[in-house]
């Protein structure tokens, strides 16, 4: 194969994103994907013949806008649907998009919540907006080298006064907060905290009191969340086709080729599993970090502090996956269907998870995406993906009891579980780890992958990291990608 | 004659509420600027929570605090302490008996340290003294944090901006790697952070468990590395990271306090307990007593928590509404307890049998990450742990003159034992919540239960009611991210004024934190002489 400008390693979400870009900047890129189809954690199967199900989380509602529009995505098939309501729950409280809804539905359950209930979210979507430029850009670093970095510290400095003292001083006190003291400030009813308090952990080993979790809650209001995505992983392998890039499946890197020439290393591409060569300028990989740079390279190019650094990233995936294909759908299956009456109930689902062992009551996260798409099942039936937590890698839980426990024994047609192993082994997350490294606050950030290499860049000249791994992290935002394809071409070849 | 007389009444310049040893650092340093100075303490004796009490006779308990180690050198030195009376004596190191018959000992000495280290792990023995230099230096990173007044960040006060640019300069100053341990120091969780350097589970727990000392937090709750810090930055005698044990108790650290605050002219009344500080038009005048007597003076500095300060003393529509909302915000939970012992002979420990330099330290019941993680699980839903972490002394092998000869006293600190407990109350399970302490320490050291004399059991509930402590928290408020620097005790507050006018805050409850420090005490009787 001739020499190309970019390799980019795994066709997720944030390797095609990355790819697009890539290409519509004019570089000559191939995007090579180890599974035979792309998309990743994006992606889909087929669950049963007719029916079709996402590998990953289906909440789509953080692929970041901008993405959408440079990339064309909606001309090249992404459709979103919005979910409304945003979540219901067993025991009767359902949540909207629209707040004056949210308050009357709310109130049968505690007035005093209702009451508190716009002021609080008015709170949530100032922090929210103005945490999203910070978390949409490259994080600003503190190590101060040149006028840009220090002109980036003071528009972000900038940005905060102009919060206000009151939401400043929230914003700076929230962050570091856990998700139940946050709730517990603001409402009384378990069932209503319980119920905000769902996508705050999303995929982290930590339960709702443990500090930080406030952050996740907020970095999952980012966007318009919750909301399906049809398409997505389709439409980003067009986009990069589009403008001429090359993205082949079935092949994984083996290794990333350094050219030994030059004392400090650089690379020169990447060699495949088949034993194929391909010579590139850069090579941008969107895989995790413990496969970048502790599998694909020889560590003798990282240095030791480095590849200690990376030793040291926390993945602790503890979140599973119960795809069904269902029959008949039970009445209220609208939206995010919640289950976990109480905060006490999900921080002891998680209290299993830290001593290695699988939930016994864990606590549910369902959507229905054939309400939104019913392309994914064949008429009249549906598909329903169940996230199940806790279930630390190694562990497994039996999905007749999640099924029971949806009330849904009698629907299901077929089922598919996906274990954190099974992500591990099927998708190479490490420890199964949905966002590549637990978002935990030291882990978030300047911090992220490792701190000092928060800017894509890595101790390989002319190797870029913009998977999940990097700032800002998981979620199908497709953010990493972008910000680092930013980083490859500004970086002179 | 140092106050003046106005009308039939004195007037002092400065009334501070509490004994307790910010309060008393707060008038010696009021004082010592030539301020006429009043310390009201509700309890007969001074110290507050550094106290030496006889509860059985002959024995001597500090009841609540039990060591001295964060107390910062600068005051002992300005206030002159040893001259009046204080006397630290260091603790041979820590000793952690295990339920499998072994036991992890640390002493002062390293390379005995390193050895009984090895018989674990050759990889911890190897970076045992690399992890205390790297804590060393980060705790000097800290350090001048905690010795600054917060910069408040919404303000464009030249003095606030000078605050930022020194922050700016000290984190500058430190070096990249520095900067983001202090931040993963700030943020991760004390296994997670001693998962970095070590493999020995004994090891990370008997270290991580002064992670969760006074907090509501366990070894794997983010934020409890921070804490890990707070209790590195112990300096006795220029020496970082010892541990000292006052003669005499914890009391004399407070007699000290009074002594050298009465030397500068302080005049301190015990027996008198504060019913409300007096307000006019947004200005706190004085205070008025249980008695019924009112006092005057120029400025109010109370040492008492954030809570009890302001919705117990103040009436809430003196405050702004949002600093009220704040204050009640603050998370006060307590979430240990105290045992203290008194002993007709040494606790014989079954893994290393007989007297030796074990007893003459710390004795930390702390046999793995999961044990700790445990007890913890009981406190979240409203149980004390039934097995739970201890932090141990025998001041008597150190001091003899706290027991009667061949007698001994213990001090059992104990987490953890929430101060809310669900469906039932601390009087109702004191006692049980003591059997469950000697319970457990008695499978360590069995001839512990029949040489028992007294015993006192000290709970959350008790400590408020005695001391004053809402909640119980021997922090006046949890050491956590959100309630710290310029957040502590509430954002756009934290610079020891209040929303009265001419009061300020001088206890654990504002910037830096609990710990027999003195902080706080310092660092307000600055402010307000700056006033």
């Amino acid at each position: 194969m001739a020499k190309r400008d970019v390799v980019v390693i795994g066709g997720g979400h944030n390797g095609l994103t990355a790819a697009a870009y890539l290409a519509r900047a004019g570089k000559s890129v191939v995007v090579v994907e180890k599974r035979d189809a792309v998309g990743g954690l994006a992606g889909t199967y087929e669950l049963a013949p007719g029916f079709r199900a996402s590998v990953g989380p289906d909440l789509a509602g953080l692929l970041s806008a901008e993405v959408i529009a440079d990339l064309e995505l909606k001309r090249h098939g992404l459709e979103i649907f919005p979910l409304d309501p945003i979540v219901s729950t067993p025991e009767g409280l359902t949540l909207w998009r629209d707040v004056a809804n949210s308050v009357e539905a709310i109130r049968k359950h505690s007035p005093k919540d209702a009451d508190s209930y716009p002021e609080f979210v008015a709170l949530v979507d100032t922090l929210a907006a103005f945490l999203k430029p910070l978390l949409t850009k490259p994080a600003p670093t503190p190590d101060i080298q040149s006028g840009a970095d220090l002109l980036e510290l003071l528009r972000l400095g900038w940005g905060f006064r102009r919060l206000g003292k009151q939401a400043m001083h929230e914003l700076l006190r929230i962050l570091p907060m856990s998700l139940s003291d946050f709730l517990d400030e603001w409402f009384e009813n378990d069932l209503v905290k319980a119920a905000l308090a769902g996508p705050g952990l999303e995929g982290i080993c930590l339960g709702p009191r443990a500090a930080g979790t406030a952050a996740l809650f907020l970095y999952q209001r980012l966007g318009d969340n919750p909301a399906i995505a049809k398409n997505l992983a389709a439409s980003m392998d067009a986009a990069v086709r589009s403008h001429g890039g090359v993205v082949r499946t079935g092949d994984g890197v083996s290794a990333i080729l350094i050219d030994e020439a030059k004392l400090s290393g650089r690379v020169r591409g990447v060699s495949l599993e088949n034993g194929e060569t391909i010579e590139a300028t850069q090579v941008l990989s969107s895989v995790s970090p413990r496969r970048t740079f502790l599998e694909l390279l020889d560590p003798v190019w990282l240095g030791p502090s480095f590849v200690s650094e990376i030793n040291n990233i926390r993945y602790r995936g503890v979140t599973a996956k119960l795809d069904l294909a269902l029959d008949k759908l039970p009445d209220g299956c609208n939206g995010v269907l919640h289950v976990g009456p109480s905060l006490d109930f999900l921080e002891r689902a998680c209290d299993a998870a830290k001593y290695g062992r699988a939930s016994n009551e864990p606590f549910l996260r369902a959507v229905v995406p054939s309400l939104a798409d019913p392309s994914v099942a064949p008429a009249g039936k549906h598909v329903m993906s169940v996230l199940i937590q806790y279930v630390p890698v190694g562990t497994s839980i039996a999905a007749e009891k999640v099924i029971a426990a949806l009330g849904l024994t009698d629907s299901v047609l077929h089922q598919h579980m996906w274990t954190p192993s099974d992500y591990e082994r099927e998708i190479g997350l490490p420890d199964g780890s949905l966002h590549h490294g637990e978002m935990a606050l030291d882990q978030l950030f300047f911090m992220r992958p490792v701190p000092g290499w928060s800017q894509y860049e890595t101790p390989v000249e002319g190797l870029f990291f913009g998977g999940a791994g990097a700032h800002p992290g998981g979620g199908i935002t497709g953010v990493p990608g972008r910000n680092a394809a930013h980083a490859l071409v500004k970086q002179r070849v | 004659m140092r106050y003046h007389i106005v009308g039939n009444m004195k007037k002092y310049d400065a009334i501070v509420i509490g004994a307790g040893h910010n309060g008393l650092v707060n008038a010696a340093y009021l004082a010592r600027a030539g301020k006429s100075v009043l310390v009201l303490e509700k309890r007969d004796l001074v110290g507050g929570a550094t106290v030496t009490e006889e509860i059985v006779p002959g024995f001597k308990f500090s009841v609540f605090s039990y060591v001295v180690s964060l107390l910062r050198p600068e005051i002992i030195e300005e206030l002159e302490l040893p001259k009046h009376g204080l006397q630290l004596l260091a603790l041979d190191g820590t000793f952690t008996p295990l339920p499998d018959g072994r036991y992890l000992a640390r002493w002062h000495d390293g390379e005995r340290t390193r050895q009984e280290i090895r018989r674990f792990s050759h990889n911890d023995a190897d970076n045992y003294d690399r992890f205390g230099l790297h804590m060393h230096h980060m705790s000097r990173a800290v350090r001048e944090l905690l010795m600054m007044r917060p910069p408040e960040p919404s303000s464009l006060k030249p003095s606030d901006l000078a605050g930022f640019n020194q922050l700016a300069r000290h984190f500058k100053g430190l070096g990249n790697q520095r900067f983001y341990d202090l931040v993963r120091l700030m943020t991760a969780s004390a296994t997670d952070y001693l998962d970095r350097w070590f493999e020995c589970d004994p090891l990370k727990a008997t270290m991580s468990a002064s992670g969760i000392i006074g907090t509501f937090l366990s070894p794997r709750s983010p934020g409890s590395a921070y804490v890990l810090l707070h209790h590195y930055m112990g300096e006795i005698d220029g020496v970082s990271r010892s541990w000292g044990f006052a003669k005499g108790g914890m009391g004399s650290v407070a007699e000290a306090l009074a002594s050298a605050a009465r030397s500068y002219g302080v005049e301190i009344r015990t027996g008198a307990g504060i019913e409300r500080i007096l307000t006019k038009n947004g200005r706190a005048t004085g205070v008025a007593l249980d008695s019924g007597e009112e006092i005057e003076a120029d400025q109010i500095a109370s040492s008492l928590d954030p809570k009890r300060t302001f919705l117990k003393l103040i009436e809430e529509s003196d405050l702004p509404a949002d600093f009220v909302t704040g204050v009640k915000r603050f998370k006060i939970r307590g979430s240990s307890g105290k045992v203290n012992l008194a002993l007709s002979e040494l606790p014989n420990f079954t893994c290393l049998p007989g007297e030796g330099a074990h007893l003459r330290g710390s004795i930390s019941i702390s046999p793995s990450m999961d044990y700790l993680e445990r007890a913890y699980d009981d406190a979240k839903y409203g149980r004390f742990s039934r097995r739970p972490y201890m932090d141990i002394l025998i001041p008597s092998t150190i001091d003899p003159s706290m027991a009667p000869p061949g007698k001994h006293v213990m001090s059992i600190f104990v987490q953890y034992a929430p101060y809310q407990l669900q469906d039932t109350t601390w009087e109702d399970q004191r006692e049980a919540f003591g059997d469950a302490v000697i319970d457990t320490l008695a499978e360590y050291a069995p001839n512990l239960k029949n040489a028992i004399i007294g015993r006192q059991v000290v709970s959350p509930w008790d400590m408020e009611q005695r001391i004053g402590l809402t909640e119980g928290n021997i922090f006046h408020g949890e050491l956590t991210l959100d309630q710290l620097f310029f957040l502590r005790p509430v954002a756009g507050w934290a610079q020891f004024k209040t929303p009265l006018d001419r009061l300020y805050l001088c206890g654990s409850g504002a910037h830096p934190g609990g710990g027999v420090m003195g902080a706080p005490g310092k660092l307000a009787a600055l402010e307000m002489l700056r006033t």
